[in-house]
């Protein structure tokens, strides 16, 4: 028998050296990727520029976004962006909302004005996960509430996307892209002992509140069978409720578009209609989300982006009031056009995009004072700094572009 | 005295050997998952280089850490490989590389026989470099042929494609 004792010291020994190797053997390849990692970044973080702007019922001009720390803030213009008063910044400790892709902050205002909510993702530890999280004000933006999560599912899947708006009647709406159902799906398919499930990408999921975000509705579904990283856009009903359009994904893998009535939570699910016939079949993420505009007269003025034919393109289109596209679509004048927006004030019609042209960024809006017949193409801005898609705002007649670019938020009229 | 020193020796030969072996565990046994590959930079200089100096053909697939489909498109591609062309490289860039640590959470990102980082300011001109007529769909797979031609899509590329691409025929 050896004595256990005479082998304690081998085995410290032992037991030191395999500490001493692990760490210098992590030291060295840590070291190597430090040094891969400045080489590649130039030592500077790339900025988190996404923002989403609203007019107050005042008249005032808000945006949100993050800022240089990815802190979440709020920032209102009296003049429309030739000034800024101080940035509010919401108690959202070390909370750091989405701020890739299609994700962004998000703001709106209840129709007293006093009522204002955020709401964004939140990434979880686990990739493509997150939550929908909000904070509100009860003082016009003045300070704002602990953030608070506005769906029921807890699971650490899939919440993401989130758009949010309050209808005419009050009613605050939230919906966002949810995996619920396609982790549903995938865990049934392994217990059948399939490899994979027929699930097609994710689903829309929506909560409605009656109280200015206070209290929200149970989860409700939507949609099933949405794309997986596409904005929603929403868009004011005639009934006072809303509508909306997202990327869906069809028979096919068709990731075509989709258009929906939003209601209370007492309404049934809606019909699904087709509302973009592009037939694009592709197995991957366009990471491009429609625009949707009321339409004076009736119906809705759309934009997106999708491949038709063998071209890809961002296309302008009317639907009509159910969602069915009027007339054939038109592709804007700018094969470099990306993450495009409307918005409609009376005949006028603004379309925005962003297109880069090898050296700079250029801002551009096509517009129409007849109703969409016919557009005029502009030029608004141009950047060689890093910058956001640009987003349009209303107020009445009012239209602007608010274009975030390195370091400045621009607004631009469009009169 | 030899009988009476002879077990101190053993234990020392034994105390040494198991430093020896817990030094050899300690080099070959890596501390993090052995098949992660190696983040590298990039940026479009480098794409420059690897069109012309990876081994062909090759599969570049361009994503990003908040694309849900990529995971299932490279799984597949990956599976492609294997069959049509064992040993082709699969190579992974993610553009968004600031939010990727020294070692990918993503499983499938591991698998790659390279793998990429851009972490400059300006996405759409690394973009634009690469393809002019890529919006940002990722993934955004590059099919480099046996001839050096390098051709593009967006997701699992059709069957057609890929065979030509594994026949190593030209793809001009």
């Amino acid at each position: 028998m050896v004595n256990r004792s005479s082998l304690r010291a081998p085995l410290r020994a032992a037991a030191l050296v395999v500490a001493f190797v692990a760490v210098a053997t992590g030291a060295t390849r840590a070291s190597a990727h430090e040094g891969h990692g400045r080489a590649a970044g130039a030592g500077t973080a790339r900025p988190a520029l996404a923002v989403s702007a609203a007019f107050a019922p005042d008249g005032r001009l808000w945006v949100t976004g993050l800022d240089e720390r990815r802190r979440l803030f709020v920032q209102s213009s009296g003049d429309e962006g030739r000034s800024w008063g101080p940035r509010t910044l919401p108690p959202l400790g070390a909370e750091q909302p989405a701020a890739h892709g299609e994700q962004r902050p998000k703001l709106a205002f209840a129709a007293d004005g006093r009522t204002v909510v955020l709401a964004w993702t939140r990434p979880l530890a686990k990739p493509y996960t997150g939550e929908i999280r909000m904070s509100r004000s009860e003082d016009g933006g003045q300070t704002f509430g602990a953030p608070f999560t506005v769906h029921r599912d807890r699971q650490q899947i899939t919440h993401r996307f989130e758009s949010i708006a309050f209808d005419a009647r009050g009613r605050l709406h939230v919906l966002w892209v949810d995996k619920r159902d396609a982790e549903l799906a995938r865990a049934a398919a392994a217990a059948a002992g399939r490899a994979k499930s027929d699930w097609r990408g994710a689903a829309i999921w929506r909560v409605v509140s009656e109280d200015g975000g206070r209290s929200f509705s149970p989860d409700l579904r939507l949609a099933d069978h949405s794309c997986e990283c596409c904005r929603i856009a929403l868009a004011p009903a005639p009934d006072g409720g809303l509508v909306a359009l997202w990327r869906h994904v069809f028979e096919g893998s068709e990731r075509d578009h989709a258009f929906a009535a939003v209601g209370d939570a007492a309404a049934p699910s809606p019909a699904i209609v087709r509302a973009s016939r592009d037939r694009w079949a592709i197995n991957a993420c366009p990471h491009h989300g429609p625009g949707l505009a009321p339409a004076e007269g009736g119906g809705y003025h759309a934009v997106w982006f999708g491949e038709r034919g063998g071209v890809a393109a961002v296309r302008y289109g009317r639907l009509g009031a159910d969602g069915v596209p009027a007339g054939e679509a038109r592709v804007l004048p700018d094969p470099s056009a990306e993450h495009a927006d409307v918005v409609a004030a009376g005949q006028r019609v603004a379309v925005v995009w962003r297109s880069f042209d090898g050296s700079a960024t250029r801002l551009r809006a096509w517009v129409s004072d007849d109703g969409g017949e016919r557009f005029v193409l502009r030029e608004l801005g141009r950047s060689p700094a890093p910058n956001d898609h640009p987003r349009l705002a209303r107020r009445d007649d009012r239209v602007v572009v608010v274009w975030r670019t390195d370091p400045e938020i621009r607004v631009v009229p469009i009169d | 005295m030899y009988p009476s020193t002879e077990p101190a020796i053993r234990h020392r030969r034994r105390g040494a050997a198991l430093v020896f072996a817990a030094v050899m565990l300690a080099a070959s046994v890596p501390l993090a998952p052995s098949a992660a590959p190696r983040v590298e930079p990039f940026d479009a200089e480098v794409w420059s280089r690897l069109k012309s100096t990876l081994p062909r053909p090759a599969v570049v697939v361009f994503t990003t850490s908040y694309c849900a489909t990529c995971p299932e498109v490279f799984e597949g591609l990956g599976a492609e490989i294997r069959t049509r062309r064992p040993g082709a490289p699969l190579v992974a860039v993610v553009l968004d590389g600031e939010s990727l640590g020294r070692r990918p959470r993503e499983a499938h990102l591991a698998r790659a026989d390279r793998l990429f980082v851009f972490r400059g300011q300006q996405e759409a001109a690394l973009r634009h470099a690469i393809d002019p007529s890529w919006r940002g769909v990722t993934p955004w797979v590059a099919l480099i042929g046996a001839d050096g031609a390098v051709t593009f899509g967006g997701g699992t590329p059709t069957r057609d494609r890929l065979e030509t691409w594994a026949r190593g025929e030209g793809m001009r």
